[in-house]
């Protein structure tokens, strides 16, 4: 059932599709595409983390870049910090609750060019049941035809969130330097 | 019907009783301390460390029952039943609690360590998958265990009302 709800979002979305837009699929089949995040370790170090399943897509208009659209759906237990117990707090009704809400869903619908291949990406972003704006500084990398006859387009965004924004119970014991994290992403999309 | 048991299976019975009663103890607290608990990673790290040193007298405790299984006490049918499984759980169930807490634990490669002076290699890299399981029913197995810890003395109250002082002073008293 929850499996199922962010195929039917991600239909969604492309149907709404303008005219003129191109359509892209994240390609984590191939595993080229990556939501890192980091936060720090009471002030002394970075700590990073990664979500190791996700799925999305976007939309590209060359001629109407402010027609822009990008969907991500990710699936939050499959949190991954290179320690197994620390991911089971993660995933427990302490942070992100999996249970309850199994999901995250990123919707960036403006798109502003800010010249030289940048872009700011303006959205929103459910998590927990919580829905709050969110925006990215994306760096357009390339794009054109790939070895095997398929077509690609790759960005790679940052962004910066407020872990109380989300209401996550032991945010705030994580202390005063970790109340932001640091999000990364790299989105490779192959042409449909 | 013997009077006392042997002393081995004496020590073994309190020692591993004492052990595990300690290890859901602290299994239970630990997961609930704040994060700038002072104890916030050395009870988890003493709940690992004695989980691994429970293991092999576990496994003894196992052995001796296989190898000399002792008559059931004389009571009713369902009551030795239920006590043969009871006792059957009290010894499995401790021993599939250390294998997840190792799944779980052991889960990203790095080794386990007893207190800070032994360093058990971590599971297999084919195990590691099931480290998440494990650390969901590692939960699910140690309140089962407190459970049957339940039954196991409800089992005592009864001996001791239906037969007297001699219904526990085996295990009681040496």
């Amino acid at each position: 059932m929850t499996r199922g709800r962010w195929i039917w979002g991600v239909l969604a979305a492309w149907l709404a599709l303008p005219a003129g837009a191109v359509e892209y699929r994240i390609d984590t089949q191939g595993a080229h595409a990556f939501i890192e995040f980091r936060i720090q370790h009471l002030g002394f170090s970075w700590m990073f983390g990664r979500f190791d399943r996700f799925k999305g897509g976007f939309e590209y208009d060359e001629q109407h870049p402010e027609r822009n659209r990008v969907e991500v759906v990710i699936e939050m237990d499959s949190v991954n910090t290179n320690h197994t117990e620390r991911d089971r707090h993660l995933r427990g009704p302490d942070f992100f609750d999996v249970k309850r809400y199994p999901l995250a869903t990123f919707v960036g619908d403006r798109w502003t060019e800010l010249g030289d291949g940048r872009a700011r990406l303006s959205g929103r972003l459910q998590m927990r049941g919580i829905t709050r704006p969110v925006t990215l500084t994306v760096t357009h990398m390339g794009h054109g035809r790939d070895p095997w006859g398929g077509y690609r387009r790759g960005f790679y965004a940052t962004g910066t969130l407020k872990l109380s924004d989300w209401k996550m119970k032991k945010a705030a014991a994580l202390g005063s330097h970790a109340e932001e994290i640091r999000l990364e992403l790299s989105l490779e999309g192959i042409r449909q | 019907m013997t009077a006392t048991f042997h002393p081995v299976r004496f020590w073994l019975h309190w020692l591993l009783a004492a052990g595990l009663l300690a290890q859901l103890a602290m299994g239970l607290w630990m997961v609930q301390l704040e994060y700038d608990h002072p104890l916030y990673h050395r009870l988890p790290h003493w709940h690992r460390s004695l989980g691994l040193l429970l293991a092999p007298w576990l496994l003894w405790r196992w052995a001796l029952h296989r190898l000399r299984p002792l008559p059931p006490w004389p009571d009713a049918p369902w009551a030795q039943r239920l006590a043969g499984a009871v006792h059957a759980g009290l010894r499995g169930l401790p021993l599939w609690l250390v294998l997840t807490g190792v799944l779980f634990s052991g889960a990203d490669g790095r080794p386990l360590w007893v207190f800070d002076w032994l360093a058990v290699p971590a599971p297999p890299a084919d195990l590691r998958r099931w480290g998440a399981v494990a650390g969901d029913l590692h939960v699910v197995l140690a309140w089962a265990l407190l459970a049957l810890v339940g039954l196991h003395l409800a089992g005592v109250v009864r001996h001791r009302l239906r037969d007297g002082p001699s219904g526990w002073t085996r295990m009681y008293r040496r």
